[in-house]
């Protein structure tokens, strides 16, 4: 049983770890965008552009990724009028900035985010104090160290602030970052990239996604990552399948190979179990038992065998693989 | 149906290997058995009666010669139809009795009628009447948990079940050292 089970296990620790390397869009749908129907992300490019499910930008037959700088910041009002009436969109502005602490200068992400506002439920975290309302107010994430109630100076206000909650960003736990009311902290504009969750009366389509993406801009939709578009059709084409033949080989090869040992070290020993039992075989001969007999009670053997190994085994390292994953990836990023 | 002789060996050879190493373990015998009748074969140690067992029960087959059990030529049936004839008319009782040791005693007893397709319930239900008949009050010991009678009594009762209860059906009872075969049902 260990024979199988050794390589059963191992070959199932290594695909759960690969399994949840990366989080699916929908599982992280909440911590990317809150409640919002969609979001906008940066300025648009100058030119129509050609995004996946996911919001990434595809490269053009030449390798030459569009250029985000030629484009522009939109206004609240103009998102609001391409969502049509009755969206809302709110800011989420991010940059980097100093900040003069207890423990002396420290660097730190911030982002400006209303953190009141329905719309960005589940994206943070409260541990403790309460969200910012007010300038001159800051939630802090875990890993800047700081307790409610610490003033800090920060560099690109030269002003304090008082740090009033921690909040964990729930997709980067683990990620230095300051939170401050919309309109504090970043005013200047400087090297700051702005995304916008659009709040709309109906789900957002894929096809008003390529819409949008021909005037230039970026949208991750809800609906689109619930219930993507199937990848490749002739004439909008939704880039970056989530299966590509690279890796139906390598698993196949995987598979293959952790099969084969198996056969190599189990075989053998089946092989020395049965000749073991040949008396017992041949009472059973005896008794009327056909050849076809026998072969089933010597396959129904293996199979109890392989079946009582196999899949504890499996199980039992699936589910550590992926506790630890979890707490690893809450713990690294 | 009942058949007249029961078996009947015309002529059977048996040789084991070829060739310079060949052994002739049966040579030319012929033998009838009617129903009912008690025969019993006996012969020093090597002079082949296992053999003229292992080739009346179906077990085996002649080298030449012909072998017919109830009728039935054995030299013309494959092994899986010789295999079906030993479950369904022919019972062995060996003299070191040879139950299955990972088996229970009703496990024993059911195992050819399972393997003849019968459900196990019906199985164990023919295999525990049986084990009545032969007054085996622990079918689910397994043989190392039985005494030697005890033994004894689950391996006279194993060619029982679900059998024909025609008086005329012969089981031969084959034994190693060869000293007894007998009609159903009889100790070795």
């Amino acid at each position: 049983m260990v024979m199988i089970g050794l390589p059963v296990m191992l070959f199932s620790g290594v695909a759960t770890w690969f399994a949840t390397e990366d989080i699916a869009p929908h599982e992280s749908l909440a911590w990317d965008m809150g409640a919002a129907d969609a979001r906008l992300d940066g300025p648009t490019f100058g030119e129509p552009v050609r995004q996946s499910v996911e919001g990434g930008v595809r490269f053009d037959e030449d390798g030459v990724q569009p250029n985000r700088n030629e484009g522009r910041g939109l206004s609240r009002q103009e998102i609001v009028s391409l969502f049509g009436p009755g969206s809302r969109a709110v800011p989420s502005r991010g940059s980097w900035t100093g900040y003069e602490g207890p423990r002396g200068y420290r660097e730190s992400d911030v982002r400006e985010i209303d953190l009141n506002d329905p719309v960005t439920a589940g994206m943070y975290r409260l541990l403790s104090g309460r969200v910012p309302r007010a300038a001159g107010e800051i939630a802090v994430s875990p890993s800047l160290g700081l307790r409610p109630g610490t003033e800090i100076t920060l560099s690109r206000t030269s002003s304090a602030a008082t740090v009033v909650g921690v909040v964990e960003p729930q997709r980067h736990p683990g990620h230095r970052q300051i939170v401050a009311p919309p309109g504090t902290v970043l005013a200047d504009g400087k090297g700051v990239t702005t995304e916008w969750l659009v709040d709309t009366p109906a789900p957002v389509p894929w096809r008003k996604v390529r819409e949008l993406n021909r005037s230039g801009l970026v949208v991750v939709s809800r609906a689109v990552i619930m219930d993507p578009p199937p990848p490749g059709g002739m004439e909008d084409p939704a880039p970056g399948g989530r299966w590509n033949l690279d890796g139906v080989v390598m698993a196949a090869t995987g598979v293959g190979l952790v099969v084969l040992e198996v056969a190599l070290l189990a075989g053998p020993a089946f092989a020395v179990g049965i000749r073991r039992r040949r008396r017992e075989l041949a009472l059973i001969a005896a008794q009327g038992g056909s050849a076809r007999h026998l072969r089933w009670i010597v396959l129904a053997d293996g199979l109890t065998l392989g079946l009582a190994a196999s899949v504890p085994a499996a199980a039992l390292l699936a589910g550590l693989c992926t506790r630890t994953r979890l707490s690893l990836t809450r713990r690294l990023t | 149906m009942s058949f007249d002789p029961v078996v009947r060996l015309a002529d059977a050879t048996r040789v084991h290997g070829d060739g310079p190493q060949a052994v002739h373990a049966l040579k030319g015998v012929s033998l009838e058995v009617a129903a009912g009748e008690l025969v019993a074969v006996m012969g020093p140690s090597g002079s082949g009666k296992s053999t003229l067992l292992n080739l009346a029960g179906g077990l085996d087959t002649p080298t030449s010669g012909a072998v017919t059990v109830e009728g039935t030529p054995l030299t013309s049936l494959t092994d899986g139809e010789r295999a079906a004839l030993r479950r369904r008319r022919v019972g062995y009782v060996f003299q070191d009795l040879n139950l299955i040791p990972s088996l229970t005693a009703a496990e024993n007893v059911m195992l050819p009628r399972e393997l003849d397709g019968v459900r196990a319930r019906q199985a164990r239900r023919e295999a525990l009447e049986a084990l009545a008949e032969v007054g085996l009050e622990e079918p689910d010991r397994f043989p190392d948990e039985l005494s030697g009678g005890q033994r004894q009594r689950v391996a006279i009762a194993r060619p029982q079940p679900g059998a024909p209860r025609s008086p005329r059906s012969w089981r031969p009872c084959g034994s190693p050292a060869g000293t007894s075969c007998g009609p159903r049902g009889a100790a070795p």
